[in-house]
């Protein structure tokens, strides 16, 4: 599965979730989640401590991968996500 | 200047309405928590490809285990919402029942001394209502004042004793009941993977508490006064703008479906100091006066907020902590249970002031100042 692949799927994930941008800055001209490795989950997608939980859970979910404590720590960007799910998925 | 909100001020030779007991009932299906994860386990294994977050997330509430208004397999037939109100209805007014008439006996009164009757619940809706049927069950007076409350959610125990507390400032002969009934599991969304409620499915759980109010001139009347409990000198309503998203329930077809943020520990934290110290300073007190801290066990993060807030040592919402440990949130109850320990080992002592206080769906406090 390509990073692209993957980033899609966050994507279409984030949108179930109904997470947009925070900033006009980082939407994409049809204001969708831009697929872009360096947003910030925080910062740019505005995800509090639960929507964070919901997101790992489904992403283990649609992925079929479990994500370890230690692997939740790294996670700060999309990018982070991408990274994870190829390593466990692997 | 806008008047100070809160009940009416002192007038001299008014005795305030007392406390006279706290009831309470649980149904008998006790669970711990692992019985309980691993049985949310088999319903939801399917759809949580990694099952240990369930089981995280039920420990992280710090829950040790529930009672259940129902056998844990009888769930599984609650496949409407009349059939989960129906089921509210019926463990509802039997559990109330219990509470109420212990809450009468610890107070030396019967149910025809009632005058008025207080209904908190957020957990089922019922018309006629639980206390209109109580009326029949336990032979309430036909003149009874019946006032159900509906949709204040965990701060109802709170504003609930604040409310009858009102009332008997307006009729200082009377008897007031507060009842909550809360079968929280009866709410529980089978098909609902959201985060909320994973997270209440492990925080909530079932019980009923009732309190006996009693107004000042008959408080002061009754010649055994030890046996009186704490007196309600003020009560403060404190509502939070713009709020209404942080919790509550979406209803509909299903039943009622939590909302819960996690801007709430937040949104406590940034509140409640302001809050209690200007409620505090009205009676000319601050918050190192308060002896015994009666507080809403929300959950683990809602208490260390509140800790935080308050600068409370680790020992002052000890009950709270027990409280949700031994029986998880039961809503607007739990706070009634926390009072109901407080009165049992002697708190608040003579003279001493408590502070009883809860939130709830607003988002909003409700803070009622005790003295023993």
């Amino acid at each position: 599965m390509s990073d692209e692949t993957i980033l899609a799927g966050i994507r279409e994930i984030l949108e179930e979730m109904d997470v947009r941008p925070a900033d006009s800055t980082v939407s994409s001209e049809d204001g969708r989640v831009p697929l872009r490795r360096d947003l910030h989950l925080v910062r740019d997608l505005d995800l509090d401590s639960l929507k964070r939980i919901e997101l790992v859970i489904r992403i283990e979910n649609e992925f079929r991968v479990r994500l370890e404590p230690e692997d939740e720590g790294e996670i700060t960007t999309l990018g982070d996500l991408v990274d994870v799910i190829r390593r466990r998925r692997a | 200047m806008s008047r100070e909100a809160g009940s009416p001020a002192e007038r001299p030779g008014t005795p305030h309405p007392r406390i006279s007991s706290v009831g309470r009932a649980f149904p008998e299906h006790f669970y711990d928590q692992d019985t309980l994860v691993a049985a949310f386990e088999r319903e939801w294994g399917e759809v949580l490809f990694n099952p240990e977050r369930l089981t995280r997330l039920h420990r992280n509430v710090q829950v040790s285990g529930r009672h259940l208004a129902l056998p844990i397999e009888a769930y599984r037939e609650l496949d409407s919402f009349t059939a989960a109100n129906d089921a509210f209805i019926r463990e509802g007014t039997e559990l109330g029942a219990r509470a109420m008439n212990d809450a009468l006996a610890r107070a030396g009164l019967g149910p025809a001394d009632v005058d008025h009757m207080f209904f908190v619940s957020v957990t089922g809706i019922a018309t006629p209502s639980i206390d209109a049927r109580l009326v029949n069950r336990l032979g309430l007076r036909p003149d009874v004042k019946r006032t159900p409350i509906f949709g204040l959610g965990c701060v109802a125990g709170a504003a609930g004793v604040a409310r009858a507390a009102d009332y008997l400032r307006a009729f200082p002969d009377d008897v007031a009941v507060l009842l909550s009934v809360e079968l929280c599991s009866l709410t529980l969304q089978r098909r609902d993977v959201s985060i909320p409620n994973l997270i209440a499915s492990g925080l909530f759980g079932d019980g009923a508490a009732a309190v006996v109010l009693e107004g000042g001139s008959r408080a002061s009347r009754t010649e055994n006064g030890a046996a009186r409990g704490p007196a309600v000198v003020v009560s403060r309503s404190v509502f939070y703008p713009d709020t209404e998203d942080v919790m509550g329930w979406r209803i509909g077809a299903d039943g009622f479906q939590v909302v819960l943020s996690a801007d709430v520990p937040d949104v406590v934290g940034a509140h409640v100091r302001g809050d209690v110290e200007a409620f505090l300073r009205g009676q000319g007190l601050g918050r190192e006066d308060i002896g015994t801290w009666i507080a809403h066990p929300g959950g683990p993060k809602v208490l260390e907020a509140l800790e935080g807030a308050l600068d409370l040592d680790g020992d002052a919402l000890a009950r709270t902590w027990r409280s949700l440990a031994e029986v998880g949130n039961l809503s607007s109850a739990s706070v009634l249970m926390v009072l109901g320990d407080a009165l049992g080992e002697g708190r608040p002592s003579a003279g001493e002031p408590a502070l009883l206080l809860a939130m709830g769906p607003g988002f909003c406090s409700e803070l009622v100042l005790l003295r023993g």
